[in-house]
């Protein structure tokens, strides 16, 4: 049960049905933690529904009305289709805006309005990692010239979800070619689930249509590490859901392609098979690394770290940090799921070590 | 199947890495070096290519007792040709190199059709009379005039998109020891162009009197290559096909069944766009071959792709 000074009873800001929402509240039901749930749409309709409480904040992302509303008040009026990219830095604006509406008004919360921010902000996470020294790619040129720049490039959009309009780009010998899960429909870009090659005119379409979206930020592309699994040869990179600064649950996931993130249709691969690929000394520099990533937002309980490991197995790299990156079905570290992590840090403090050494 | 790993053996050694300035580790066994360069990792890879890769060289312990060498990563490979001269250079130092592989790159340190060769026949004139394996990834660029290697058993020219020059310049290079050819035709999207000449050419096996496992993978034009290979006089002297890494699907099956590839030992159909009858079919007709077909591949309505196109 709960230790001294823990909250007898979390509300969870979230979407009813939300998987989400079942995980965290299966786990805190099996471990006695109690829970109420404040669905989204209610908490922007009436915040003082937070007085008092102590608050988890789950991603609205399953109610389009909540969404709307959120990118509303961010700014953002027009409608979306779906898969359209786009609003993303006012959706992140209205969610930061209505979770300082909430938190000035809890008891507690698990994350803090600024963090948030951040965190939706890849340019500012980028920013605060490279303060505390914790490795990330390299930067590159500004967006306007990545066209012009020969080199191998990374292109995100500074707001949006994991692989949400990201391009691999090779510029060189007279020649460019953008690589990423994305397409032009009237001009417009969509998410999509196929990695789609562009050359030179294409190229320049589709990063002119991104940027016309929102902001966009350029790294150098870090090649990433591969391992042979069954009859594929597929690169690797690792989600590392870090709870109160210590990493508890591990998932590796596997990619034909530079974008490794599962609702590409890439897959998980076994992470121990991973481990004993690059040895204990890389893997506890994943370990390590996002755990200093995750001291990068300390007053948020619960990251998920996309690490990637260099493609001569040695050295790692922060390619991300999700706030809400928690959502592994079926993933375990130390026997437990990203949920019961959480509700035992909620009660009090877990015992026993993070990820098994 | 995009190539995302590094090989761990090469000419039956263990391959061990050494990256841009670092020492060479002390080995007790002979292993194949790998040279991997990157002035995007070291702030200290400030030359070019050949300029590099000589002075890695340099640094070879016991260079004549080098049996086997990789030449992974170059510096802005995506810009910048293979480091021919430097290995032509330093030829006369390396008498026991019988196995060498140029373009080692994983698709997240080079893609392949971005990989940057040159004119390769000083190289391989350098080294032919004395390799026995001999690997080129990438052939961007790649010009290579037909040569002969008296001991060379296994030969590979891995590209997203091999130009018909390529081709040809095999079929009337001069390879009596050879068993292994291995020849990645790619898409013509890059720059696959093979002529039926060039290939009927490849597939007369003149160039390879001792030929026992041929790959013709990695292609967009499978029913052009099946049909080709059931009519050569290469296929019948074969023991061991592969066909894998392209876009293979049904179109090939009546080739295939109809009775010029039954006496292999081996097809290797990894990727594949074949349904399970159509496996069930080539299985029957192919009774005594063991057939690898795994990573089937589904079409989506965008067509079907190679595996490592790009």
């Amino acid at each position: 049960m709960s230790e001294p000074g823990a909250p007898d009873a979390i509300t969870i800001v979230g979407v009813p049905s939300d998987r989400r929402v079942l995980g965290f509240e299966d786990a805190a039901a099996r471990l006695g933690l109690a829970t109420t749930l404040l669905p989204w749409s209610d908490a922007l309709a009436d915040p003082s529904r937070a007085s008092g409480a102590h608050l988890r904040i789950e991603s609205p992302g399953l109610d389009s009305a909540a969404a709307d509303e959120l990118r509303r008040r961010g700014g953002h009026s027009a409608a979306l289709a779906h898969g359209e990219i786009g609003g993303w830095q006012e959706w992140a604006d209205g969610l930061v805006g209505a979770v300082d509406d909430l938190a000035r008004r809890a008891a507690s919360c698990d994350t803090t309005p600024a963090e948030l921010a951040a965190l939706f902000d890849k340019r500012r996470t980028r920013r605060r990692l490279a303060a505390l020294g914790v490795p990330v790619p390299h930067d590159g040129p500004p967006a306007a010239q990545v066209l012009r720049t020969p080199g191998r490039w990374f292109v995100k959009t500074a707001h949006g979800s994991s692989a949400s309009g990201a391009l691999a780009v090779t510029v060189g010998r007279g020649r460019v070619e953008a690589l990423g899960p994305l397409v032009l429909v009237d001009g417009v870009p969509f998410n999509d689930l196929a990695l789609h090659r562009y050359r030179d005119d294409a190229a320049d379409a589709v990063l002119t249509a991104l940027a016309a979206r929102g902001p966009l930020l350029v790294e150098r592309w870090f090649p990433k590490w591969g391992m042979r699994t069954d009859d594929r040869s597929l690169t690797i990179d690792l989600r590392i859901v870090v709870v109160d600064q210590v990493a508890r649950v591990v998932v590796a996931r596997g990619a034909a392609g530079p974008m490794t993130n599962l609702h590409l249709g890439n897959r998980r691969v076994d992470v121990e098979a991973v481990r004993a690929g690059v040895g204990d000394a890389t893997w506890q520099r994943v370990l390590t690394v996002a755990e200093a990533a995750a001291g990068a937002f300390p007053r948020t309980r619960c990251v998920g770290a996309d690490v990637m490991i260099g493609s001569e197995g040695e050295r790692v790299a922060v390619a991300e940090i999700n706030a809400f990156g928690d959502l592994l079905p079926g993933a375990r570290g130390g026997g437990r799921s990203a949920y019961d992590w959480q509700v035992a840090a909620w009660l009090g403090g877990p015992s026993g070590a993070g990820w098994a050494t | 199947m995009t190539i995302s790993t590094n090989l761990t053996t090469f000419g039956g050694f263990p391959v061990r890495t050494v990256e841009d300035h670092d020492p060479f580790p002390e080995v007790g066994a002979p292993v194949a070096w790998r040279a991997s360069l990157n002035n995007y990792r070291s702030d200290a890879v400030t030359g070019t290519p050949d300029e590099e890769l000589a002075g890695w060289l340099e640094r070879l312990p016991s260079p004549e007792t080098v049996q086997a060498l990789i030449v992974g990563e170059w510096p802005e490979a995506f810009e910048e040709g293979a480091p021919v001269q430097a290995l032509v250079d330093f030829a006369p130092r390396l008498p026991a190199l019988r196995h060498l592989f140029v373009g080692e790159m994983t698709f997240e340190e080079c893609e392949i059709s971005w990989i940057q060769q040159g004119d390769v026949t000083p190289l391989v004139e350098a080294y032919a009379p004395q390799l026995e394996t001999l690997f080129l990834r990438g052939t961007t660029e790649l010009v290579l005039a037909p040569f002969t290697a008296a001991h060379l058993v296994s030969l590979g020219l891995e590209s997203g998109g091999l130009d018909t020059t390529l081709v040809r310049a095999i079929a009337d290079s001069t390879l009596p020891a050879l068993r292994s050819l291995e020849v990645w035709l790619g898409t013509s999207d890059y720059g696959a162009n093979a002529s039926d000449d060039d290939l009927a050419a490849l597939l007369s096996g003149a160039a390879t009197p001792a030929l026992s496992h041929l790959g013709l993978k990695n292609s967009d034009e499978p029913l052009r290559d099946v049909t080709a290979l059931a009519a050569s006089p290469l296929l019948p002297r074969l023991a061991s096909l592969d066909l894998s890494q392209g876009t293979l699907g049904a179109e090939c099956v009546p080739t295939l069944t109809a009775g010029a590839f039954a006496h292999l030992d081996r097809l290797d159909l990894r990727y594949h766009y074949l349904s399970d009858d159509d496996l069930t079919r080539i299985r029957a007709a192919l009774p005594t071959t063991q057939i690898d077909a795994g990573d089937a591949q589904a079409e989506e309505e965008w067509g079907r792709f190679v595996a490592v196109g790009e």
